[in-house]
């Protein structure tokens, strides 16, 4: 379990979190769904340890999916793989499983974006790590690769058994991938949904016209 | 485009020579401005002779040595910059005074202590130096910070984030930055060389010619040291653009 227990984050004068508890059980998806801005990456950052915090976070080795792919550009798609870790032979399984074979030798740069967050997933996945943390993985892709991303990463998650935690402000990536969907605005939790019905992609649900509410109310505040 | 634009370049260089044909043939005096076809002969003459070639070498030799000596002190200046904030302002004062001297005011001070030989070093790298240091701190902490926050979260040790990402992104800003100071660093030690009158030195000769009022000398001396710094630019530029895989890649992708 991550135990987050009087998170106080300040940035400047601005205070993000004063106090804030949650606690996430091992394995499963869930997801951090907030407006932009209201903390969900910072919170992401705190379980990372990249962010300094008061309180206590229990301290779990991690992988990451960035927003954006963060690939080293001065290297190879494999080499980015292995400088992170991974063994060659499982790197290269790894790019086949997600159809990247041909582009071992490519750069970042001669990828597209749907490609290179390919990448950052394979990466995330051949790292040895009691927890997935995944920012917005998919917000910079258009609608069909992100479709089909989110594929990807529901079979390779399935196969890799381990828990993730994801952030979105994407109610519809929520309601897709989440069993638990813990909704925050101004440093609180507002909603937290547990054993969360996955249906069809955008899809109307009454869960999404609740949660839509009290984003809704968070926004009119 | 690429095509296009190398040919104004081509006519920028052709009208200098235009401008120089016209001023001569308008002045008609070779005390005052030096006749561009005997300018011409001189610059090939002076490749036949030895003296010319071992006074060359040395000024070369010169800006060799003062630019990495230059790169090396301004390396770590730089690393140590962008690790310590301190040590960054503390850089502040000292690059702006170096950055700010009268450079041949300074070289007449610095005869003083030195000899004509390595007084023109000195001066050099008084230049160099704050240049290349302001180059590289710039591109020290010009790296990504988020490639920076995944080599953390992914405990890629430091020596693998030095050849992975620091060197890779330092090196075509170095190159690029050897190329710029190689070339600015040989017009440094030519303009010392001839203040200090030292003697098997480009400068040198060019000194005597003025002694001797021989304007085609000098346009061909300086005609010889525009070519050879545009030949280091040149050369290095296209290192900098051919020697990384990853550039490479994106270029002819």
């Amino acid at each position: 379990m991550i135990k987050i227990d009087n998170l106080t984050v300040k940035y400047g004068k601005n205070t993000v979190y004063d106090h804030f508890n949650l606690d996430i059980e091992d394995g499963g998806l869930t997801c951090i769904l907030g407006e932009s801005g209201c903390g969900k990456t910072t919170l992401l950052n705190a379980v990372a340890g990249l962010i300094d915090y008061g309180g206590e976070i229990t301290k779990k080795s991690v992988s990451y999916v960035f927003q954006s792919p963060r690939l080293i550009p001065y290297l190879s798609v494999l080499k980015n793989l292995t400088v992170a870790g991974a063994e060659a032979q499982s790197a290269t399984a790894m790019l086949g499983k997600v159809g990247l074979s041909e582009k071992l030798s490519a750069y970042p740069a001669q990828l597209s974006g749907g490609e290179a967050q390919r990448v950052s997933l394979c990466r995330a996945f051949l790292k040895k790590s009691d927890v997935l943390l995944m920012d917005e993985p998919f917000s910079s892709l258009d609608l069909k690769t992100k479709l089909s991303a989110m594929e990807l990463f529901k079979s390779l998650n399935k196969e890799d058994g381990r828990g993730a935690i994801f952030v979105t402000h994407d109610i519809d990536e929520a309601l897709y991938l989440a069993d638990r969907i813990i909704v925050i605005g101004g440093g609180k939790v507002l909603k937290d949904v547990q054993n969360a019905d996955k249906g069809e992609f955008g899809a109307n649900s009454p869960l999404r016209e609740i949660i839509l509410k009290v984003l809704l109310n968070v926004k009119s505040e | 485009m690429k095509k296009i634009n190398f040919l104004y370049s081509l006519a920028a260089i052709a009208l200098m020579w235009v401008v120089w044909l016209i001023a001569a043939a308008a002045v008609k005096n070779e005390y005052l401005i030096a006749p561009v076809g005997a300018s011409v002969k001189e610059f090939f003459t002076l490749f036949e002779n030895a003296f010319f070639w071992r006074a060359l070498l040395q000024t070369f030799a010169r800006t060799i040595v003062a630019f990495l000596i230059s790169f090396a002190l301004a390396l770590v200046c730089a690393c140590l910059a962008v690790a310590f904030k301190p040590f960054a302002a503390f850089m502040r004062p000292v690059t702006a005074f170096f950055r700010t001297l009268p450079t041949m005011a300074v070289l007449l001070l610095i005869l003083v202590w030195l000899t004509p030989r390595t007084a023109p070093v000195a001066v050099a790298m008084l230049v160099l130096f704050p240049m290349i240091y302001s180059q590289l701190s710039d591109g020290i902490a010009g790296i990504d910070g988020g490639l920076l926050q995944m080599a953390k979260v992914y405990g890629i040790p430091l020596s693998r984030r030095l050849t992975s990402i620091y060197l890779p992104h330092l090196a075509p800003i170095a190159l690029e930055q050897t190329g710029a100071g190689l070339s600015f660093g040989l017009k440094l030690i030519i303009s010392a060389e001839v203040m200090a009158s030292t003697r098997t030195a480009l400068g040198g000769i060019i000194s005597e010619a003025q002694a001797y009022i021989n304007l085609p000398r000098i346009a061909a001396l300086t005609l010889v040291a525009v070519v050879l710094g545009v030949l280091i630019e040149i050369v290095f530029r296209v290192i900098a653009d051919n020697a990384f895989g990853w550039k490479r890649a994106v270029k002819y992708d």
